[in-house]
């Protein structure tokens, strides 16, 4: 049996500190889809193959006529923009190895935003290492929310309703942390109130064009710092 | 199980797994320019800056106050990983304090 890799030793702990609040997510996940109608089975395997809290709740309750599920999956891949720029962002940290793209099934926000701060050696081991630690921990998540009784409260269930933007929130400032400029960030979440309540825009597209002009214009208006055009190797 | 569950189960999980793995696909190893490289560098944060403002803001029939706990459990949280780095720590004060305060308002 090959030991682990430092890197990875490393991932699968910090995996496991971040995967708790993704296990958080999936409980929250499971509760919704029994609510929905699902079977605890169906719930479960859900969150096995599909793997994506967002489309996941977008799914829940959707018609499985061929019309429906069309706007379904449109819908998705607007959901999944985020992973089309998370996917972008860590090629360029790319050698070229099938591994690190197989690794790319386990990207979910909370991997991409620790893995930012890794600046040690064995990248690619840290990031499978997170990966696994958290679709674990999402998958002990899912399975508890069918199968252990959640009390019905009405803090429980507001702590329920604010896991996904408390978890985001500490994505971001995770991100901050890792020397990310804040202004872009900042930016983005008043342009998306104005373009989701002034424009009247659907929720994700608001988004989207809020986090595209916030960052086209931080880039075109901040000094570039001179860098190689090489990819990035983990140092 | 339902068929259509499954089919759909994976309908979905294909376009979840071409969104993670097509982009790293075409770009992996290709030179880019220095500008080009620093909006995808920002661009995934802004992006979750941007789905996470249009969960807090307050949907049909609510208002402001209904996620006033939202935002303070959400700024708890960042307070803390802010200063401390710790997310457990941060996650675990936001749900609470989001919780309290929605008994409270």
């Amino acid at each position: 049996m090959t030991a682990l890799s430092q890197g990875m030793k490393t991932g699968l702990r910090e995996g496991a500190i971040v995967g708790l609040t993704a296990a958080l997510l999936g409980i929250m996940y499971s509760l919704a889809a029994l609510e929905a109608g699902l079977s605890a089975l169906e719930a479960v395997f859900y969150s096995a193959v599909v793997y994506s809290a967002a489309v996941q709740f977008a799914a829940l309750g959707a018609e499985t006529t061929l019309g429906a599920v069309l706007t379904l999956l449109s819908g998705s891949l607007f959901i999944c923009s985020r992973n089309v720029l998370m996917s972008l962002d860590m090629a360029r940290k790319s050698q070229g190895r099938l591994a690190e793209l197989l690794s790319m099934t386990g990207l979910v926000d909370a991997a991409w935003a620790m893995s930012r701060g890794y600046k040690k050696d064995d990248f690619w081991g840290y990031f499978w290492g997170q990966a696994i630690a958290i679709y674990a921990l999402w998958m002990v998540g899912a399975v508890a929310g069918v199968t252990i009784p959640i009390p019905s409260h009405p803090a429980i269930d507001a702590a329920f309703a604010a896991t996904p933007v408390v978890f985001f929130a500490l994505m971001i400032a995770l991100i901050w942390r890792n020397g990310t400029n804040k202004i872009p960030s900042l930016a983005t979440a008043v342009l998306t109130i104005l373009a989701a309540k002034g424009l009247a825009l659907p929720d994700t597209l608001a988004a989207l064009l809020g986090a595209s002009v916030a960052a086209v214009t931080f880039v075109l208006l901040a000094p570039m710092e001179t860098e190689d055009t090489t990819p990035d190797t983990p140092s | 199980m339902r068929a259509e569950i499954i089919l759909l189960g994976f309908a979905l999980s294909a376009v979840v797994m071409v969104s993670r793995m097509g982009p790293f696909a075409l770009l992996a190893g290709r030179q880019i320019h220095p500008r080009l490289r620093k909006l995808i560098e920002i661009m995934p944060g802004c992006a979750i800056a941007g789905f996470m403002t249009t969960w807090a803001l307050p949907g049909e029939g609510e208002g402001l106050l209904d996620k006033l706990p939202l935002w303070i459990g959400a700024g708890t949280a960042m307070a803390i990983c802010l200063t401390s780095g710790r997310l457990l720590l941060g996650m675990v004060a936001g749900l609470t304090v989001a919780a309290l305060g929605s008994l409270v308002l």
